[in-house]
């Protein structure tokens, strides 16, 4: 009860917030301005996407703030008509739990139940594997927000079924090359530490693609150790590679491992930048990392501190609409929805088939992401951003934010 | 390649004191009952919740502790009552019911592995899947200055308390009217019976001490590590069992020096460069020991045993 | 003469065997009273239900006019009666020493249990001098002067002793029985279950034969050891 009156207040509230936003929108030409397509004439009164966020549970804390990037995009776009004068989008949410059988469950029913125009989820990529085949055989466009896995969007066997597939969440492979590079550039290292778990296909993906972006950048690797999953204790490794004095400990590690790793390094008194995967980009870092935290860096699609136009009326309306800050999951959620109706504007039709052709043929779309397009397996181009935490947040790693961080 | 030795001593020292510590209450267990207790590990986690609990009141069952209500020593003598008593639960629950009957060893053995996970789910349930953790600064985990080697005071406590209840375990069993009991209890009950002892007082005494030592075991790695979640068990379940198959079923020496074994093999083959293969190191260990020592380095065959 | 201990139509059954079928006889203070009987005959069945280890299907044990029917073997050693069960039993992975002062598990009285020990080590030398050795060590016959003398530590007010000279040598067989004269002759009531039924009649005071689980005869011990029927079964 306590929590449906809460659903209410926020998403009146979520509502009664996007008007001065709408204002905005429509002076400024932020959202939706993209000038690709005219105004849509032929959709009809009603257009669906559904959504497969995981919504309860533990996921839920990723799942929460996607299904409010959606709804807060929806509002928007139906308040601007950005579908047309007489269209409404609706967005229909589905729980797909926290592991493939639901997600599969919960696809399987929004499929059934509805006439879509698009999927937007699910939020983990093994669900993603498991579930988005489905969307595929019954002609149903799927976007992924917050998948990063490798191979995600030519899953299939039959190439057609993976024209049905894009994400919009920056693979880890896009990120990490990116964060070697500015990291370098900002911090002049010159040889680094490697800690990395080797019995995980997340975990060693991210190790493969530091090594490759260090040896690009000429960083020496000093040292390189291992963990296994549920390992508890990394002082060990830790007291190996902080013998070696690098100028930075690059991590490749899940949050269940990358917070005691970080703790136990800042312990054995370490105190110089941590670098780590996305595997990292979790408000778990700050809440269970604390102090210890402080100089970790971590790449990311999108980072609550960066400048652009775009970006910072989405976190102000965000912030508005639901009183807490929104996250990467929150921004690429938004986008995701966005993009989504982007494509049925463009198509001028709520088949899911012409949603698709659209979709492909977005470039250079103005996003809080940055300039978005999908390239030619719909995966995303758009730069990513390098992160700090500082004083218990993730800030954009510049430097000014560096030299605040190590005293330079 | 620079090895930091005395670091690294340090790093295996006080590892191996807990998972000794763990080690011993699986030992125990198995000298009385002749059974492995597989819930041990749950009741390990019980005891780090009971700890967090008592020392941070009911924000832990919503939220995660944010202040602590009461000095954090507590949590340590917290762990082990509470343990303790999770531990006698465990027996009447999973275990009394089939010795009434005597049912096989393996139906025991089954029951545990059901208690475990059950004690894990009720954990999950009052505590939520999520990591728990004491607030910053409320631990005393900033090294103690003024050595050449990293340690913190937590780790030096868990240390000096872990050897202390080894030693008075050792003294217990072995020189205490109680300890004589659950030998002869391990070794008949019937004759135990017959000498007077209430073999069943026996049982829950014996699961108390060894509950006590699980959550002991439990708390100071929730402490060291600060990190506490409903599946803290599983990580060094199997450790245990491999220290005290290695230390020799049942024998108390053995699951001391099994676990300061097992910790110094773990952290030197990762000081020596090969992380990636340390598992590897100690379950070749454990099968070279037992291909040569079929009872483990103390162990003393079946009619010998605690 | 007190009645120590008065058995009323006891019935014992595992499953569907009947061991004993109404089996009824007493016990008086300062007697030694034997149960002879062959292989099978429900000796050990009888004694193991006085001690609480097993529980009788009908039928009654009073104790010092108390009914402890069904007690908890652990209740019934609490109780004063102290059973020296069959194949000796000593705690193998306990010293001879230890096994002595888990004979005196119940008694808190220090400085007397010292006494008690000492007192069994002056009665068996043999013990004293492997004190410090575990129990599993010792000889057979060792073995029984241990469990012997872990009973007397306890101080019962019945001994029940099953069939203490199985398995032994002859000379040993002698001694047992020698050791078991000397505890009668401090006074101690005791209830002898024997196979050996010649050794037996020879100590004790009165006599019951057991034959499947049925009293067959029972007298004065002297009596029996005239008996044409007993000696052509038992003492032939
Ligand atoms: N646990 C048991 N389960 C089934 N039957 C049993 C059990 N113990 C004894 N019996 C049976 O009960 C009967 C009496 O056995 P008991 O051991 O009392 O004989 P006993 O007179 O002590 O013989 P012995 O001189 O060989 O020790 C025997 O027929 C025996 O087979
Ligand atoms: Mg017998």
């Amino acid at each position: 009860m306590k929590t449906l009156i809460r659903t209410i207040v926020v998403l009146t509230f979520a509502l009664v917030a996007v008007v001065p936003f709408q204002v905005q929108a429509q002076d400024g030409g932020g959202m939706g301005a993209w000038d690709g397509c005219p105004v849509p004439e032929n959709l009809p009164e009603e257009v669906t996407i559904g959504a497969v966020f995981g919504l309860s549970g533990n996921i839920a804390a990723y799942g929460e703030p996607q299904k409010r990037g959606v709804e807060l995009a929806v509002a928007e776009i139906n308040e601007a008509g950005y579908l047309g004068e007489g269209t409404t989008l609706i967005a229909v949410f589905e729980d797909g739990g926290s592991d493939g059988e639901a997600s599969i469950a919960a696809m399987d029913k929004l499929i059934a139940e509805n006439e879509l125009a698009a999927v937007i989820g699910p939020t983990l990529s093994a669900q993603a594997f498991a579930a988005d085949p489905i969307a595929a055989e019954n002609g149903v466009v799927v976007l992924g927000v917050s998948n990063t896995a490798a191979g995600l969007t030519t899953m299939n066997e039959d190439e057609e079924l993976d024209q049905f597939i894009f994400r919009n969440s920056l693979p880890e492979a896009n990120v990490i090359p990116n964060t070697i590079t500015k990291s370098t550039e900002i911090l002049g290292l010159e040889r680094v530490g490697v800690i990395y778990g080797n019995d995980d296909d997340f975990t060693l993906s991210g190790y493969d693609a530091f090594a490759d972006a260090l040896e690009a950048s000429e960083v020496e690797v000093v040292r390189t150790e291992t963990f296994a999953r549920g390992d508890v204790d990394f002082s060990p490794q830790l007291t190996n590679i902080i013998n070696d004095d690098p100028d930075a400990i690059v991590v490749s590690a899940l949050i269940a491992e990358a917070v005691p790793v970080v703790l136990q390094a800042r312990q054995l008194g370490y105190t110089g930048p941590i670098i780590g995967g996305n595997g990292f980009n979790s408000p778990a870092l700050f809440a269970q990392g604390g102090e210890a935290a402080e100089g970790v860096i971590v790449g990311a699609a999108w980072n609550i501190g960066s400048p652009s136009e775009l970006s910072v009326t989405f976190t102000e309306t965000f912030t508005e609409a639901y009183g807490a800050a929104p996250d990467q999951f929150a921004a690429q959620a938004y986008t995701g929805a966005w993009l989504v109706a982007t494509a049925i504007r463009c198509a001028d039709s709520a088949d899911s088939a012409d949603v698709r052709e659209a979709l492909a043929a977005i470039v250079d779309y103005p996003t809080p992401l940055g300039s978005f397009s999908f390239d030619e397996t719909r995966n995303p181009v758009h730069e990513p951003v390098v992160q700090i935490v500082q004083e218990g947040m993730f800030k954009l790693l510049t430097e000014e934010t560096a030299a605040q961080a190590f005293g330079e | 390649m620079d090895i930091n030795v005395p670091q690294q001593l340090v790093n295996a020292l006080w590892l191996g004191g807990l998972y000794s510590l763990f080690a011993l209450g699986y030992a125990l267990i198995f000298s009385v009952l002749g059974l492995l207790n597989l819930s041990h590990s749950a009741v390990f986690a019980c005891g780090a919740f009971v700890g967090l609990y008592t020392a941070c009141g009911d924000e832990v069952f919503t939220t995660t502790c944010t202040e602590l209500d009461r000095p954090i020593w507590i949590v340590i003598p917290a762990a082990m009552i509470g343990a303790g008593i999770v531990s006698v639960a465990v027996d009447r629950v999973a275990f009394w019911p089939l010795r009434k009957r005597n049912a096989p060893r393996m139906n025991q053995l089954i029951s545990s592995i059901g208690a475990a996970a059950l004690l894990v789910n009720l954990l999950q349930i009052q505590f939520g899947a999520a990591q728990q953790r004491f607030p910053f600064g409320s631990i005393p985990n900033d090294p103690v200055s003024g050595l050449p080697v990293v340690i913190t005071p937590i780790q030096i406590t868990a240390l000096v308390i872990a050897l202390g209840l080894m030693f008075a375990l050792r003294i217990l069993v072995k020189r205490t009217r109680l300890g004589r009991e659950m030998r002869t209890v391990a070794f008949n009950e019937r004759v135990a019976s017959l000498l007077g002892v209430n073999v069943d007082r026996t049982y829950m005494t014996a699961f108390f001490i060894a509950g006590a030592l699980a959550g002991a075991a439990g708390m100071m790695y929730g402490l060291a590590f600060n990190s506490m979640t409903p599946f803290m068990g599983e990580s060094v379940s199997l450790k245990g069992l491999t220290v005290i198959v290695l230390g020799g079923l049942g024998s108390i020496e053995g699951a001391v020096i099994g676990g300061f074994l097992i910790a110094a093999i773990e952290v030197f083959s990762v000081a020596l460069g090969r992380s990636d293969i340390r598992d590897a190191f100690v379950f070749l260990l454990l099968f070279v020991i037992l291909v040569v020592r079929p009872r483990g380095l103390l162990g003393q065959g079946v009619e010998d045993r605690a | 003469m007190t009645t120590l201990l008065q058995i009323k139509e006891l019935q014992v059954s595992y499953g569907a065997i009947i061991a004993l079928r109404g089996i009824s006889f007493e016990v008086h203070l300062g007697q030694v009273v034997s149960l002879i009987g062959a292989n099978g005959a429900g000796k050990s069945t009888t004694i193991n239900t006085l001690s609480g280890l097993i529980k009788p299907r009908s039928g009654q044990v009073n104790f010092e006019d108390q009914d402890i029917t069904g007690w908890r073997a652990d209740r019934v050693t609490r109780r004063g009666l102290v059973q020296v069960p069959e194949g000796r039993q000593v705690i193998a992975p306990l010293t001879v020493r230890e096994n002595l002062e888990m004979g005196a598990y119940l008694r808190r009285d220090k400085a007397e249990i010292e006494q008690d020990i000492q007192a069994v080590f002056d009665r068996f030398p043999r013990l004293k001098e492997r004190h410090h050795q575990k129990a599993g060590s010792l000889s057979g016959g060792e073995q029984q002067m241990l469990a012997l003398g872990r009973a007397l530590v306890a101080r019962p007010k019945l001994v029940m002793l099953d069939e203490p000279s199985m398995g032994l040598a002859p000379l040993l067989v002698n001694e047992v029985f020698a050791i078991i004269r000397s505890i009668k002759e401090e006074g101690k009531t005791i209830l002898l279950v024997e196979q050996n039924a010649r050794k037996a009649l020879e100590i004790a005071d009165y006599a019951y034969v057991l034959e499947r689980g049925q009293i067959r005869h029972h007298g004065p011990a002297d009596e029996l050891r005239q008996n044409e029927a007993i000696i052509k079964a038992y003492l032939g």
